[in-house]
């Protein structure tokens, strides 16, 4: 069915597709474009009329003062610190668990997999307020460690290890077990490699959703010690209110690691925002 | 780890030896312990969630049935705060928001994923690489896009001066909520239209081909066979946009707070203000029960959708 698609008639010409496909790209693209324009005029410029769409001087200046109006540098690197940590601990769990799910039976493995599954579908809205307690009664807020493991496992990771695995033949496992392996290296020998390009998927959304995740930084952060890149930009909006190119400088280094993650991974991320059903 | 698998080896003879140097270790059958590996092997995923997703749950429950204001004791009081939430207008509004947002979201997702996805499958050659550029800005953070968009929105900003327009975009009632609409289209466009094209693609040739020897044109073949056969993908962006709706809480966050005056304080960010500006834990606890039983609703309808797209 993928192979040869269907052609809708002779009306639609690759010129016209092309052209509409063309207007929606630009649309999209347009917002963008503009930000990094606009980051390196003026403020006078971005406001200006008719609109300026080409830069008349570049101002690399925006970005390095933006990048010094704020600790910047300890926003990137505790956000760098949570994001690593919460996608380590999200594949190394979800790889355990996944294969547990896929391939052992025991009394109770229905209820757990219930959790799991119940665990996906919870927003993070609904319990984020005794989170908040929880967290503060273990002495966590304004912390990294607060930041890092109310995050650390995620249902949708388990789930989507679990089906993976489910796909990996039981005699490949059986024939290492017969060669003598134990359980513990049938997984590390056999499942993981096979489960490589998942994993890769799977700690590619994991690092996204927590470099970009605003609303439990808010809550937890008290101080710009322990302040994320998301956080310092609200602030430095919120503070900083009309220095607009700078804040768009700032804004715009921000999504250089979510650019580069999807640069090399696009194809990986999209195929599992859309079979998975939930959006990171 | 390794300790703790060791005695778990699938020979008997090598399990035994291990099992007779650690008396301790009570002798388990094959099957036992196979049984004890899995679970394991589950633990380090299910013991966390339980902690920090389903126990946070249930004490969502709990608190939603006290006044509590974070420094005094809990006081409980049944049900007391959704009887307050039935009747309070700001929460039933917001409850309104929430619902408009999520079609105002899913119609024009719907209309231009579905062309989008069309397009895409028309068989016209180089129209790869417009996927990976609809789609990014679904991976930007979303408070990147919104400050961005706040500054395009402004007064004397870009999207005014582009227009010729003097609309205060954010700033007032009837356009505001447009305003978060258009961006969050803007957002998740190419997110949309992937989980269309899907749909798109699993129409089978054949009733094309055989609807063209009938003599029918494009419009027909998408009229009376693309269209009806792409419902469930139809159904599921309207899934999907409510659930993002009912957790949208950066763009009025960031770009409104909520105003002007409530026309986009959606349920997120009324609990969010309710909990952490007010102090009100029980009253923001009871809507995040709203919010919770709402999505759990939406979950079990998309699995549904899912589970009925791959059969």
């Amino acid at each position: 069915m993928r192979g040869r698609r269907v052609r809708l008639g002779r009306w639609t010409t690759p010129v016209a597709v092309h052209l509409m496909l063309g207007l929606a790209a630009l649309a999209v693209a347009v917002p963008l474009l503009w930000a990094v324009k606009s980051s390196l005029g003026t403020n006078a410029e971005l406001q200006a009329t008719p609109v300026q769409w080409l830069p008349t001087s570049l101002h690399f200046e925006n970005y390095t003062e933006g990048l010094v109006a704020q600790p910047f540098s300890t926003y990137f690197l505790n956000s760098f610190i949570v994001a690593v940590a919460v996608t380590i601990t999200t594949v190394v769990a979800s790889a355990l668990a996944g294969y547990g799910f896929a391939k052992f039976s025991f009394p109770g493995r229905s209820l757990l997999f219930a959790i799991v599954i119940v665990s996906l579908m919870i927003p993070f809205q609904a319990i984020m307020i005794p989170l908040f307690i929880q967290v503060r009664s273990y002495g966590w807020l304004d912390s990294l460690v607060g930041l890092i493991i109310p995050g650390a496992v995620s249902g949708f990771g388990v789930f989507l290890m679990r089906q993976f695995m489910r796909g990996i033949p039981d005699a490949l496992c059986e024939a290492a077990r017969i060669d003598g392996a134990s359980e513990f290296q049938v997984f590390w020998r056999v499942v993981l490699p096979l489960a490589r390009s998942s994993l890769a998927a799977l700690a590619a959304l994991t690092f996204l959703a927590s470099w970009n995740n605003f609303l439990w930084p808010l809550i937890v952060v008290q101080s710009t010690r322990t302040m994320t890149v998301p956080l310092g930009l609200a602030q430095f909006q919120g503070t900083d209110l009309t220095n607009y190119v700078e804040i768009i400088a700032v804004s715009l280094v921000a999504a250089i690691p979510v650019v580069a993650l999807y640069v090399v991974m696009q194809r990986q991320i999209i195929t599992s925002f859309a079979t998975s059903g939930v959006k990171g | 780890m390794t300790v703790a698998f060791s005695n778990t080896r699938a020979s008997d003879a090598a399990a035994d030896t291990v099992v007779r140097r650690r008396p301790w270790i009570p002798r388990l059958t094959p099957a036992r312990r196979r049984s004890l590996v899995g679970l394991m092997f589950v633990l380090p995923g299910v013991a966390p969630l339980c902690l920090f997703v389903i126990y946070p749950a249930f004490n969502s429950l709990w608190l939603s049935l006290t006044d509590w204001d974070l420094s005094a004791p809990p006081q409980f009081q049944g049900i007391q705060n959704y009887l307050d939430l039935a009747a309070n207008q700001q929460f039933l509004h917001s409850v309104l928001t929430t619902a408009e947002f999520a079609v105002g979201v899913a119609i024009p997702s719907a209309v231009l994923a579905f062309v989008v996805a069309v397009l895409l499958d028309a068989g016209v050659r180089f129209t790869a690489w417009y996927l990976p550029l609809l789609f990014f800005p679904a991976v930007l953070p979303s408070v990147v896009s919104a400050i961005l968009w706040g500054i395009m929105y402004q007064g004397n900003g870009v999207v005014n001066n582009a227009l010729g327009t003097r609309i205060g975009w954010l700033t007032d009632p009837t356009w505001a909520l447009p305003s978060l609409i258009i961006l969050l289209v803007w957002t998740n466009l190419g997110y949309y239209s992937v989980i269309m094209l899907a749909g798109v693609r699993g129409v089978p040739r054949e009733y094309y081909e055989a609807a063209r020897t009938d003599g029918a044109g494009w419009f027909q073949l998408i009229r009376h066979i693309t269209l009806p056969l792409v419902r469930p993908a139809l159904l599921f962006i309207l899934v999907i946009a409510t659930a993002d709706s009912l957790t949208m809480f950066v763009y009025p966050y960031l770009l409104t707070r909520g105003g002007p005056g409530d026309a986009t304080r959606m349920l997120s960010e009324l609990i969010y203000e309710t909990a952490f500006s007010f102090t009100n834990i029980g009253k923001a606890a009871a809507m995040a029960i709203v919010l919770l039983v709402a999505a759990l609703s939406i979950a079990a309808v998309q699995f549904r959708l899912l589970r009925s797209s791959h059969e």
